[in-house]
């Protein structure tokens, strides 16, 4: 990928690739040092990014998937912008929905409870709102796979989350 | 409750993330200052996954257990002549990253992967031509240890070749390819450094 389309890249995507990271992390400033990772990664294997668009960002979230699993691990000097957009995750508080709240919690602990090959397909498609299709680039599997992942936990959500009323 | 309920309460489950537009100022500044704008600094980024080290000398014949100026035993060892008729010696091994502990068999694959690798006919074309608007910019710096001569470049290219190699081994059976990282040590009976003039 040129160096030109890897910067658009970044910029269209770097904010939701951050996002990705703050609905993750047990620390919201980790997520900027992810993020640094991850556009690190970019410009390090630029030759392996794909140039389609679309594919590129798919394959950013996937180089996005395997740091989280390093998340809070790092160590080494920042560099001053890292250090800057930590200060403003730790500091801004997030728009939390008051009347949702409670029930958002709730169903994030049915989430949790959910295997983790499960979980991830549920996160990615009603948080980052990926569709099925994409989710299946991102980690490396079929969509048939996904599909099938997705179905048993919704099965099981459904379950979970039937005192709130959802059939089961 | 039917199933797009169901589907509304995950929509909504999503936690809350800061949005405000001074985070967006400060990814933009962040994704400039990650950026590599010459060689020096695409080889800061490469180090955030390996070690490469250059030197000059005479460079020996390398043999299957070169011993490296750095003092550690080579897994791999290659001997080469670049384009411009700098002999060198270069000694390559696996290495765990330090911020991210690899398993042992992600060891096991990266160095079965280093050493199933033919270093005489590895193919370092594309990468070359990656490397090639950087090594177009790179200032000549007195006092730095790498500048573009051909032979620190196609020794620059060799290494990143067979890191994405050994990594994508490394990620193709399930593990993080970020676990693992590829030291070098590279040896040259040439000048590595551009002469600067007084």
């Amino acid at each position: 990928m040129t160096p030109d389309a890897l910067e658009s890249l970044i910029r269209n995507s770097a904010r939701d690739v951050l996002r990705y990271f703050e609905r993750r992390v047990a620390q919201p400033a980790d997520a900027a040092d992810c993020l640094s990772e991850v556009l690190l990664v970019l410009w390090r294997d630029r030759s392996r990014v794909p140039d389609d668009p679309l594919e590129a960002r798919l394959w950013m979230f996937g180089i996005a998937r395997t740091t989280l699993a390093a998340a809070g691990r790092r160590s080494g000097r920042r560099s001053a912008e890292v250090e800057r957009l930590r200060a403003l995750l730790e500091a801004t508080p997030t728009d939390l929905h008051a009347d949702s709240e409670g029930l958002a919690i709730d169903v994030r602990e049915a989430i949790a409870g959910l295997p983790e090959a499960q979980r991830e397909v549920v996160q990615m498609h009603h948080w980052e709102g990926l569709p099925l299709v994409d989710i299946a680039a991102v980690v490396g599997t079929s969509p048939s796979t996904v599909r099938s992942r997705y179905a048993a936990a919704r099965a099981s959500l459904a379950q979970a989350l039937a005192p709130y009323g959802v059939d089961v | 409750m039917d199933d797009r309920m169901l589907t509304r309460l995950l929509d909504v489950s999503a936690p809350a993330t800061t949005d405000v537009d001074e985070v967006d100022t400060a990814v933009s500044a962040v994704a400039r200052a990650t950026r590599p704008r010459s060689t020096r600094r695409t080889l800061t980024a490469i180090a955030a996954g390996g070690a490469l080290v250059l030197a000059t000398g005479t460079a020996a014949a390398a043999g299957p257990q070169l011993l490296t100026h750095l003092g550690w035993f080579a897994e791999a060892s290659t001997t080469q002549v670049a384009s411009d008729g700098t002999q060198c010696a270069q000694g390559f091994r696996v290495a765990a990253t330090p911020e991210i502990p690899p398993s042992p068999e992600a060891l096991t694959i990266a160095r079965d992967a280093l050493l199933a690798t033919d270093l005489e006919s590895i193919d370092i074309s594309g990468v070359l031509e990656w490397l090639e608007p950087d090594v177009a910019a790179a200032e000549v710096v007195e006092g730095e240890p790498w500048s573009p001569t051909a032979a620190s470049v196609e020794g620059l290219a060799l290494y990143i070749a067979l890191s994405e190699r050994v990594r994508e081994a490394v990620a193709a059976e399930g593990f993080d390819p970020q676990s693992i990282q590829l030291d070098a040590a590279t040896e040259c009976d040439g000048p590595l450094t551009v002469p600067v003039a007084p």
